[in-house]
């Protein structure tokens, strides 16, 4: 791993727990630690990026993982809101799903994702998926500063 | 022909013409009528008894109309008018088709030339009639014939044929309705499918009542027929009490009636009704062409018949196709996020604990990573068995040769620890959609590996011609098949061996068969006596001509 990588502050926007333990089995793996937040739906992301409701003293995030499938507002229209908004569309997101179809990369990146990831059913592919976005985010990309 | 007519010598001119005027006439068949303008016949001959059935005593002084059907009369007395008031008279020395009335009320097909001349004061007119009934007849059999040839030949489908056979027909014979009748699937009763009549009927009540009209067996006309199982005239049907539309076609001058069975196999499947102004006994010829066209009309009912079982057969098919790959696609997505969250953790429990807890805990580790391995497999194969059925083919022209080396390239670990080897000879271009292609060579390549005995593994792939199409066979020289497996095998989840022996679902064979029929081919195994199998399929050639 190249030594000027950099500690992400990542936001997981993921309902399942199971999944969210395994991305957090996947980042505590790394030598880097990361601050991991999560939030379980679409309306409460909205309101962590937002700085709004529970979470006005929320961080801004150098990275959200948002899952497609979430409860309340979903991830598309959670994807949908942040791109609109000049606040915070310079956030890098990552769709981080178990969805495969064409139908669903499509829309995501005509939404202006910046990129698309469907879950290994492997835990080790899985573990190695969450690294490279580690790696790619924290290391190779130059973020917008803040 | 008028004795008071001009002076003495007129007369006796007059006289003489008539005397040679009436041999001549008496001499031909034809019908030689002399009228006044104002259609009182005033000349008969023996001719027009002849046809008309009226002796010379009662037809002289009686009006021309009594020879015409009554729809006739009107337009009669109405054209005589203009021609009097000095139009029309192209309608004098030509002609026409018409219909005569006989004395017994039938109708029959007359010819009619006109001719139009004065004495010194009236003006006369001379009417020839010739009775065409026979040669009429023939020739609408022969156009009812070449009709319904016609429209069985052309149409593509029974369906098609249907809607376009019964004006046709109808119109062939100069009858002015057509009713096709089917019988209820049920075989309860009889309906109206089809009404048709010529444009210058008028029969609205009629109509009406036909459409809404269902008869069971043996009632009405229709039902009549039905359970005659045999063509039926019936000469007035509009004063025939036992049927309940009688007087309704009575109103419109309908005279007669003739129902055409159509018979499947011994079994009344529908009724063709004609009704025709026409009235009296049909001719012998009628009768045969109805039997002729009865059995012409019921093989294609038959033909129609098998279409509709077929289209529903396919629709119903195809549907449940459809459910399935539906359900196939539906249920491994929905299975692979549960299976996720399993593999993960159990994968997890392998890595951080192996050796912490004791042997037993270990073993169930290894039984669980075991079960999702093979969970995997199962719906990455069914994803793909849905994904070859509904993924639109997209032919092109490929090398087979091309796909055997790419396969060869994507097996190069496995021929390497197996110390296998796949070889080809002459391989031709296909037309077939590239990547079911290589799936299908994929497919049949790596089992011909996977089955292997104790030599090392050896699949040759080679093509020939046959017909009009490609065989493309892939041989191995592993265990072989057991011929009464041959079929079995191209069945989904069905499988010969113990999972311990050889791995796999049992998907691999269903979707290489799907490909092959896919591409309008067949698949089959055989069981070569040198050993091994050998797996064979065809491909239509569609082979690059151009």
């Amino acid at each position: 791993m190249s030594p000027e990588l950099q500690a992400l502050c990542i936001l997981l926007v993921e309902d399942s727990p199971a999944d969210i333990r395994l991305t957090e089995e996947a980042l505590l793996d790394s030598p880097i630690v990361d601050t991991l937040h999560v939030t379980r739906d679409g309306e409460q992301a909205m309101d962590f990026l937002r700085q709004r409701g529970a979470h006005t003293d929320a961080p801004r995030p150098d990275l959200v993982l948002l899952d497609l499938n979430l409860p309340r507002k979903d991830g598309r229209e959670v994807l949908e809101e942040l791109k609109g908004d000049p606040e915070l569309r310079r956030i890098p997101i990552v769709v981080l799903t178990t969805s495969a179809t064409e139908a669903d990369i499509l829309r995501s990146y005509d939404l202006h994702v910046n990129s698309y990831v469907t879950k290994p059913v492997d835990l080790d592919e899985f573990a190695h998926a969450v690294h490279s976005i580690q790696v790619f985010w924290g290391g190779v990309v130059q973020l917008p500063p803040s | 022909l008028t004795p008071d007519a001009g002076g003495a010598q007129g007369t006796s001119t007059l006289l003489g013409t008539e005397a040679r005027f009436q041999a001549v006439t008496e001499s031909i068949g034809d019908a030689v009528i002399v009228t006044d303008a104002r259609s009182e016949i005033l000349f008969w001959n023996a001719g027009a008894e002849t046809i008309f059935g009226y002796p010379e005593s009662e037809a002289l002084g009686s009006p021309l109309t009594m020879l015409m059907p009554e729809r006739f009369r009107d337009p009669h007395r109405a054209g005589l008018a203009r021609v009097l008031a000095g139009g029309e008279t192209h309608v004098i020395g030509r002609t026409v088709r018409l219909a005569g009335l006989h004395r017994n009320g039938t109708e029959f097909p007359i010819e009619l030339t006109l001719g139009r001349w004065s004495d010194d004061e009236r003006t006369l007119f001379t009417g020839v009639v010739h009775d065409i009934t026979e040669r009429d007849a023939s020739e609408r059999y022969l156009a009812a014939q070449l009709a319904v040839t016609g429209a069985l030949v052309e149409a593509t489908s029974a369906d098609e044929a249907v809607p376009k056979l019964l004006p046709s027909l109808a119109s062939a014979m100069g009858w002015q309705i057509a009713v096709l009748w089917t019988v209820d699937d049920s075989g309860t009763g009889i309906r109206c499918e089809q009404f048709w009549r010529a444009e210058e009927v008028v029969a609205e009540a009629f109509e009406r009542r036909t459409r809404e009209a269902v008869f069971p067996f043996g009632e009405g006309f229709p039902g009549y027929v039905w359970k005659a199982g045999e063509p039926v005239c019936v000469d007035d049907f509009g004063a025939d009490k036992r049927f309940p539309r009688a007087p309704l076609a009575a109103q419109a001058g309908l005279r007669r009636a003739i129902g055409l069975p159509l018979v499947v196999g011994g079994e009344t499947v529908a009724v063709i009704e004609f009704l025709t102004y026409e009235s009296g006994a049909p001719d012998a010829g009628l009768t045969a062409m109805m039997e002729t066209l009865g059995r012409q009309l019921g093989l294609f009912f038959l033909r129609r018949r098998m279409e509709h079982s077929l289209a529903q057969a396919r629709d119903e098919l195809e549907r449940s196709n459809a459910d399935l790959e539906q359900f196939a696609y539906v249920a491994s997505h929905d299975l692979s996020e549960p299976l996720r969250t399993v593999a993960g953790f159990v994968q997890l429990l392998g890595k951080r604990y192996e050796g912490q807890l004791d042997a037993q805990a270990d073993e169930f580790i290894g039984y669980a990573l075991d079960g999702v391995g093979r969970m995997r497999q199962l719906i990455d194969d069914l994803l793909l068995f849905s994904r070859t059925g509904s993924a639109e083919l997209q032919p092109a022209p490929v090398s087979l040769e091309d796909i055997v080396e790419r396969v060869r390239r994507s097996l190069a670990a496995n021929l390497e620890a197996s110390g296998g080897w796949i070889t080809s000879s002459e391989l031709p271009e296909l037309v077939a959609d590239p990547v079911q292609l290589e799936q299908l060579l994929q497919n049949l390549i790596s089992n011909g590996l996977k089955f292997r005995g104790e030599e090392a593994p050896r699949v040759a792939v080679s093509a020939a011609r046959e017909g009009a199409a490609w065989r493309v066979e892939v041989a191995d020289n592993g265990i072989g098949i057991e011929p009464k497996y041959a079929d079995r095998i191209f069945k989904m989840f069905q499988r010969l061996h113990g999972r311990d022996a050889y791995a796999g679902t049992g998907i691999g064979l269903a979707v290489c068969k799907r490909i092959v029929e896919r591409h309008g081919g067949r698949i089959w195994v055989e069981a070569p006596e040198s050993g091994g199998a050998r797996f064979c399929f065809t491909l239509s050639d569609q082979e690059v001509a151009a």
